[in-house]
């Protein structure tokens, strides 16, 4: 028996031309993976592959837990949207990608 | 009829959270619309289970029209309304007009879209993947036109359009010469003024975070 649980991975990720997510021609992308794996290690290794796929890579990654739901449920619109993907990860058992700001994205808010 | 109430029109919308800003104008500026008929590709079933899990925002439901319709303050909403076909963009400008109580002008005179993108887009190319974004605007260009020709529409359209001009599925300058291609007499684009959205993406998740580009095109000029 496998109890599948989902991980979120807190990272920075590089991204090209190619990579399906770009909308503004950004070089990274910071954001959450939400991943439906039986252990940490695990999770960390099929989100790697996920976005070997996307023409995207790992840069940095400051944290990853398991998902439980009582730790977002503070309202706001971030933990609707992960609680939202998560509870979907977790019942079709695939790789989810949540919160992402693009580099030029952070540029911009940075200078407002 | 409600004289010089300006109100507009948006195509292929997502999320109701992501949906279209449209009082924004070029150069930072606002012009403030006071309804709006918003339109999605799915049909109401679909779009509620795509991006409205959690429960839908309307309030109200409009009945004995051929499209499905809902209404939640000065915004009705349209749904399966495919912004490539002409008679569908008429359904929806008829339906607004009938419940504003305006003409087809104080609708179709601004017609909002954000990043269309084609669909099945993660099994093409990147330039496949323009190609059928080119074709998708293209369609989009003429789609409007002729709905205003059948709907009696004398004036000239704006068609804005929100999309980076670095957006590798469809640069600017791509972006650009289709609209042309589609019929546009003018495209002009704000350079100065940065707009951060979210952006869902056509499977319906929470979308991320991107800078975009206003893009303006003139349809419907006789000239």
């Amino acid at each position: 028996m496998e109890i599948l649980a989902v991980w979120l991975i807190h990272h920075k990720a590089s991204m090209t031309l190619d990579s399906p997510m770009n909308m503004d021609g950004s070089e990274y992308i910071v954001g959450i993976g939400v991943v439906p794996a039986t252990n940490m290690q695990e999770a960390l290794q099929l989100f790697d592959a996920y976005l070997k796929k996307q023409d995207m890579a790992v840069l940095e990654a400051w944290k990853c837990e398991q998902y439980f739901p009582k730790n977002f449920s503070e309202i706001s619109q971030k933990n609707s949207d992960i609680n939202e993907v998560a509870q979907e990860a977790l019942e079709s058992n695939k790789i989810s990608y949540v919160c992402g700001i693009s580099s030029e994205a952070l540029d911009c808010e940075e200078e407002q | 009829m409600a004289a010089n109430y300006k109100g507009a029109m948006t195509l292929a919308e997502g999320r109701y959270n992501y949906r279209v800003d449209v009082d924004i104008i070029l150069n930072n500026g606002r012009d403030k619309k006071e309804f709006v008929v918003r339109t999605s590709l799915e049909s109401y079933g679909l779009w509620k289970a795509k991006y409205g899990k959690s429960g839908s925002p309307f309030s109200m439901f409009i009945k004995g029209t051929t499209k499905e319709a809902a209404v939640i303050d000065r915004e009705i909403w349209v749904f399966g309304i495919d912004a490539t076909k002409a008679n569908d963009i008429v359904t929806a400008v008829k339906i607004g007009m009938a419940y504003f109580k305006v003409s087809a002008e104080a609708i179709l005179n601004d017609v909002y879209v954000k990043n269309l993108n084609a669909e099945s887009e993660n099994d093409m190319l990147r330039q496949a993947l323009v190609t059928a974004n080119k074709k998708l605007y293209k369609e989009v260009c003429i789609a409007i036109s002729e709905a205003a020709g059948i709907l009696g529409c004398k004036s000239v359209l704006n068609f804005w359009v929100f999309s980076n001009s670095n957006n590798p599925k469809i640069p600017k300058d791509q972006l650009h010469s289709t609209l042309k291609e589609g019929g546009a007499t003018s495209v002009s684009t704000d350079e100065n003024t940065k707009h951060v959205f979210d952006v869902g993406d056509n499977f319906g998740g929470p979308g991320q975070r991107f800078k975009t580009n206003l893009h303006l095109a003139k349809l419907n000029d006789k000239l």
